[in-house]
């Protein structure tokens, strides 16, 4: 889930907040998932340090409440390309046995 | 804040669950979030009721879990207890000094004392959820146990009903005092 989440960042760049990263991979992956599932795995990679956040401006489609937007630091960058090597290397030699092209 | 009742609004006890079990810290983003995406949806399709309850029912486990990780419930269930000590203490006070204006023999003895009771609840629960969004709710559940397992003990001479009464009227009323705290606020 830590993954998906920092890759989804990746994608959203600076339009990255709750809503928009629950968009963004109920799209991709055809996932259902909550709201606060997402919130609870942005906040423990914010606390790794991976991830900072900031308070928007509230707007009226909101009921007049802030959005908070997050933003990919260089540390989670890193561990996003370690993680992803992690699993290159795992997968090495599977491609027949899993049909990865 | 973002309850004006319009056809299109969210479901109104959804956000009362929201309030009650989200911790502060994330209520106001998470309540916009789904905000936002209802009103989008409420244009495009019909099932925007059901959405917003499947995501409020599946967003509270995962945020209460990190909250009581982090020690934000262990803080709340405090407050609830403490409130609801001091509630039972004030309720015991006012009993003892009605014991000297009412009969203790008399019927009307155990409705002043429920009224009393629940008089205190409301209070409790206006100064738990002061104190603590979400306190009240803590609060309620203690009274709900409390008041269970006297009825279960069969401790005190009080009536059948007004055990009975208490169950129920005694956490609504908590809530209820939470509920006048927050409109207060508003």
């Amino acid at each position: 889930m830590e993954q998906i989440i920092l890759l989804a960042l990746v994608r959203l760049k600076s339009k990255a907040y709750g809503m928009t990263v629950l968009r963004e991979i109920e799209q991709r992956t055809g996932r259902s998932i909550s709201i606060g599932a997402i919130y609870a795995t942005l906040e423990r990679l914010e606390t790794k340090g991976y991830v900072s956040s900031f308070t928007g401006d509230p707007t009226p489609a909101r009921g007049g409440r802030a959005k908070r937007f997050f933003r990919l630091e260089p540390s989670g960058e890193e561990a996003l390309r370690v993680s992803h090597d992690a699993i290159r290397k795992m997968m090495h030699g599977l491609k027949p046995q899993w049909g990865i092209t | 804040m973002g309850d004006n009742v319009t056809p299109d609004s969210p479901p109104r006890l959804a956000n009362w669950l929201l309030r009650c079990f989200l911790p502060a810290m994330d209520r106001e983003e998470i309540m916009g979030d789904l905000a936002e995406e209802f009103s989008l949806r409420t244009q495009s399709s019909d099932s925007c009721w059901s959405w917003y309850w499947g995501q409020t029912l599946r967003s509270i486990p995962p945020i209460a879990w990190k909250a009581a990780r982090q020690g934000c419930w262990i803080r709340t269930f405090s407050v609830g207890l403490g409130v609801y000590i001091a509630a039972g203490l004030l309720e015991s006070a006012a009993d003892a000094a009605l014991s000297g204006v009412v009969n203790p023999e008399s019927s009307l003895r155990p409705v002043v004392s429920l009224i009393i009771g629940l008089a205190t609840m409301v209070a409790g629960g206006y100064v738990a959820a002061r104190l603590r969004p979400g306190a009240e709710t803590v609060m309620s559940v203690i009274v709900f146990c409390a008041v269970t397992a006297l009825l279960a003990a069969q401790v005190g001479d009080a009536p059948l009903w007004y055990g009975l009464a208490f169950l129920i009227a005694g956490p609504l009323s908590s809530l209820a005092g939470g509920a006048l705290f927050l409109w207060n606020k508003r």
